[in-house]
């Protein structure tokens, strides 16, 4: 039975593998997926331009304050790509879990979850686009709440944030204080 | 031609550059060899001055289209500034001379100034508990 299984068999065949190459696979996969975030402020910034292009179609007289508020609402909305970036290029270019003791299937696991956790980035940011769009629209509509516009933009974009910035933390737990390595 | 951004541009540079200073003076007061932090700090955040400009330029343009060209246009932006990003990481985790916390700190400084400069006046203010009717 336990020939047939494919998982056993997938298993038994990665075991094969040098722990090191193993890990640095691992790493590769984990980098790539942390990536995917940076598909997120994209959209999210694309969204806020398109609403701020309507918004100055709409009323060309508030252009000004339109385009303020979309340029501060889109430069947040950009974090999560960057803590994405640094997730993967710590896994690409700095790796720690390498040199880290412990069974390799949870360092192999760890580097491909660390790389995972990041993907919970695309949220924020097309959450905070969304915010910064609907902004924009606002403003274009009654430019003179500009700055309780902003206000209320400002704190749903932080908030929106705060799921990027657990994702960051379990991605950095994973690959530099690993809990789970001590639990075996 | 400045854009009629330039002042808020010019007021969160001012500040991201304050804020830069202070971090820089703090590192070189607590850390024993300072210099690789403060110079990855103000690489990391002369970059995301420069970012930050780019991100004003595009917009400006942006609301000059029509909605379905600006997001293309905006998005496609927006990946070239992720991969100057994306080298300024890499530059800092290659070079010795370089610490990534300080250009990763660097590179985020800027929003912290953008978010502080507008929300956190709404702790400081007693605006927020009067009623719109009263104003």
């Amino acid at each position: 039975m336990e020939d047939a299984n494919f998982i056993v068999k997938f298993l038994d065949w990665l075991m094969t593998f040098d722990r090191k190459a193993l890990i640095l696979a691992a790493s590769a996969i984990g980098a790539g997926m942390a990536m995917i975030a940076g598909i997120g402020p994209g959209i999210g910034q694309g969204y806020a331009a398109g609403k701020g292009a309507e918004a100055v179609s709409i009323n060309p007289k508030a252009s000004k304050q339109a385009t303020l508020v979309m340029l501060l609402g889109a430069a947040v909305a950009e974090t999560s790509g960057i803590l994405a970036l640094v997730v993967s290029l710590i896994l690409l270019f700095g790796n720690p879990i390498v040199t880290q003791e412990g069974a390799v299937i949870i360092l192999v696991a760890s580097a491909l979850g660390a790389g995972i956790s990041m993907i919970a980035g695309i949220g924020p940011g097309i959450g905070q686009g969304y915010a910064a769009g609907k902004g924009t629209e606002a403003t274009g509509r009654r430019p003179e709440y500009q700055s309780n516009i902003i206000r209320a933009m400002f704190l749903g974009q932080a908030v929106a944030q705060t799921t990027g910035i657990y994702a960051l933390i379990i991605s950095l737990v994973l690959m530099f204080a690993n809990p789970l390595v001590k639990l075996l | 031609m400045l854009g009629y951004t330039w002042d808020i541009q010019v007021k969160i540079v001012k500040y991201t550059l304050i804020i830069m200073i202070l971090i820089a003076a703090a590192a070189f007061m607590s850390f024993q060899e300072p210099r690789p932090f403060i110079y990855a700090l103000i690489f990391g955040t002369l970059i995301s001055i420069l970012n930050f400009r780019n991100l004003a330029l595009t917009l400006e343009k942006a609301v000059t289209m029509n909605p379905g060209h600006a997001q293309v246009y905006t998005s496609s932006k927006y990946f070239i500034r992720f991969f100057i990003n994306a080298v300024v990481i890499f530059v800092c985790i290659k070079a010795n001379y370089l610490n990534v916390l300080g250009a990763v700190l660097g590179l985020f400084t800027i929003k912290f100034v953008i978010i502080g400069t507008n929300l956190f006046t709404i702790l400081f203010s007693k605006r927020i508990f009067k009623r719109k009717e009263e104003e």
